[in-house]
């Protein structure tokens, strides 16, 4: 895979100003400091990402959602089975503590969740960066961390050798969670969008 | 499982090849992981494919049942030493797994089918499998007994 | 009071704006999770108001809303949708929605758009 360092620059700066915005929406939402920052963004290839994410055998509630326009990428948010609680709590405004199994209501926060934040980056991407981008509805399933992980990365590169992963730091203020957040961004439409900018030279 | 074993862990599309007192580890959602064991000397194995059979160019032969499995088992003959007349297999995973779309990717009982022919070919007996379901697998092999425990996703765990 | 079907796939949304209206003096006469389950319990329930999600499975919140609108042109249907983009608050207005509130929103901002479809001068209780 080659990406032309520009390329590089614009998309970090797009990805940056993109969490921002979702950080910002899911802390209004739940009514607490949730901040979400890039922690990396890296070529990989699917051995590697899983080796390391495959340690992580964690029982995860996640939420995947595929995005729809004229760039493609597909996001992955999870986090440990007991954090659903918290977090629907939180998104419930009653007090942490207050939800006691993990159900209906626990399996729509997180796909609430990744609702919000796959939404929010898809406005920052079309406010300003004129891309034509929603998402599809989030779907929710709960295994292994790596397994989830996996999940997505093949639909991305059952037939690539690498491709690019962000990765994120994700705490929510005043809770232990411990979210992971991945977006996994189909490279050439991207670099179509950056192009059409006329921000590259 | 002994505790004091050295665990290795294993990433879609790899092999990984070692001896006693080693673990290999691994999770499992629609990939197939096919565990060789020689138990005289003790040398153990585990495969990670992903799809059934290999595309045209692609380098990674291991990520691919046709060409990993034949590739597997001449590294654990040729490569580590093991004994091909001794040598038993134990498959896990393929599972139906949910994609982003909504759907299931139904490619885990594609994998296993191939899995099982090729070994079949190749005279190699498969003395456990748990595959199937639409959970993952998290699987480790002791090299020391050749014993993999297995526990599916929210289930308990079960040693093969 | 005035009754309102409240429409979301998520159901923690839909226990949301249901306690929201709920302490604003509205009757939550029924939730549904797609546009169809909208329609049919639009039809079913006749309720004086629908707020209604976009992104949902099967059938979206703008299918909903042509449906019901297609069966009652004075349906009075909110979008409720965390899609801030100008296609999207177009294409809902083009269709007949009565208001577009951008999630996640303060509880204000969804009275007042019921205040505003019914007519209603009474102040928002902050």
């Amino acid at each position: 895979m080659n990406i032309d360092i520009n390329h590089l620059k614009v998309f970090e700066v797009m990805t940056r100003l993109s969490i921002d915005r979702a950080s910002r929406a899911l802390s209004k939402t739940l009514k607490t400091g949730a901040k979400i920052a890039l922690s990396n963004i890296y070529i990989t290839d699917l051995t590697g990402a899983t080796e390391k994410m495959n340690e992580d055998t964690r029982e995860m509630a996640g939420v995947m959602v595929n995005f729809h326009g004229n760039v493609a990428c597909k996001l992955l948010f999870m986090l440990p089975m007991a954090g659903t609680l918290i977090l629907t709590d939180l998104f419930l405004r009653q007090p942490i503590g207050t939800a006691k199994e993990f159900d209906e209501a626990s399996e729509s926060a997180i796909q609430e969740v990744g609702n919000i934040i796959a939404a929010h980056i898809c406005n920052a991407l079309v406010s300003n960066f004129d891309a034509t981008l929603v998402p599809l509805p989030p779907i929710v399933h709960n295994d292994y961390a790596g397994v989830l992980f996996s999940s997505l990365l093949m639909e991305q590169g059952m037939n690539e050798e690498s491709f690019l992963l962000i990765d994120t730091s994700f705490k929510i203020l005043k809770t232990e969670l411990d979210c992971y957040l991945f977006l996994i961004p189909e490279l050439k439409s991207f670099e179509k969008l950056i192009d059409s900018l006329g921000v590259c030279v | 499982m002994n505790n004091n074993l050295t665990h290795i862990t294993v990433g879609v599309g790899d092999l990984k090849i070692t001896r006693s007192p080693h673990a290999l580890k691994t999770l499992l959602g629609s990939c197939i992981g096919i565990v060789l064991y020689d138990p005289i000397k003790k040398i153990g194995g585990l495969l990670h494919i992903m799809l059934p059979k290999r595309n045209s160019d692609d380098l990674k032969l291991t990520k691919y049942a046709d060409t990993g499995l034949p590739y597997f088992i001449s590294q654990m003959t040729i490569g580590a030493g093991a004994t091909k007349g001794v040598m038993y297999a134990k498959i896990f995973g393929g599972a139906k797994m949910f994609e982003t779309n909504g759907k299931l990717l139904n490619i885990g009982e594609a994998n296993e089918q191939e899995v099982r022919r090729i070994l079949r070919s190749e005279n190699i007996k498969i003395v456990a499998s748990k595959t199937g379901g639409t959970k993952g697998y998290n699987i480790v092999l002791d090299t020391e007994t050749g014993s993999v425990e297995c526990r599916v996703f929210g289930e308990q765990i079960a040693v093969y | 009071m005035k009754k309102i079907l409240v429409v979301d796939d998520a159901k923690v949304v839909r226990m949301v704006v249901s306690q929201i209206l709920k302490r604003n003096g509205y009757q939550v006469i029924g939730e549904a999770a797609n546009g169809r389950e909208a329609f049919e319990k639009y039809k079913a329930l006749k309720p004086d108001a629908v707020t209604m999600d976009i992104t949902m499975p099967e059938v979206d919140g703008i299918q909903g809303l042509k449906d019901i609108i297609a069966y009652d042109n004075q349906a009075k249907v909110i979008m409720i949708s965390a899609l801030d983009q100008r296609d999207a608050l177009a294409e809902a207005i083009r269709h007949g929605a009565a208001d577009y509130v951008v999630k996640p929103f303060e509880d204000d901002r969804m009275i007042s758009a019921l205040h505003e479809i019914f007519g209603d001068s009474t102040p928002v209780e902050h």
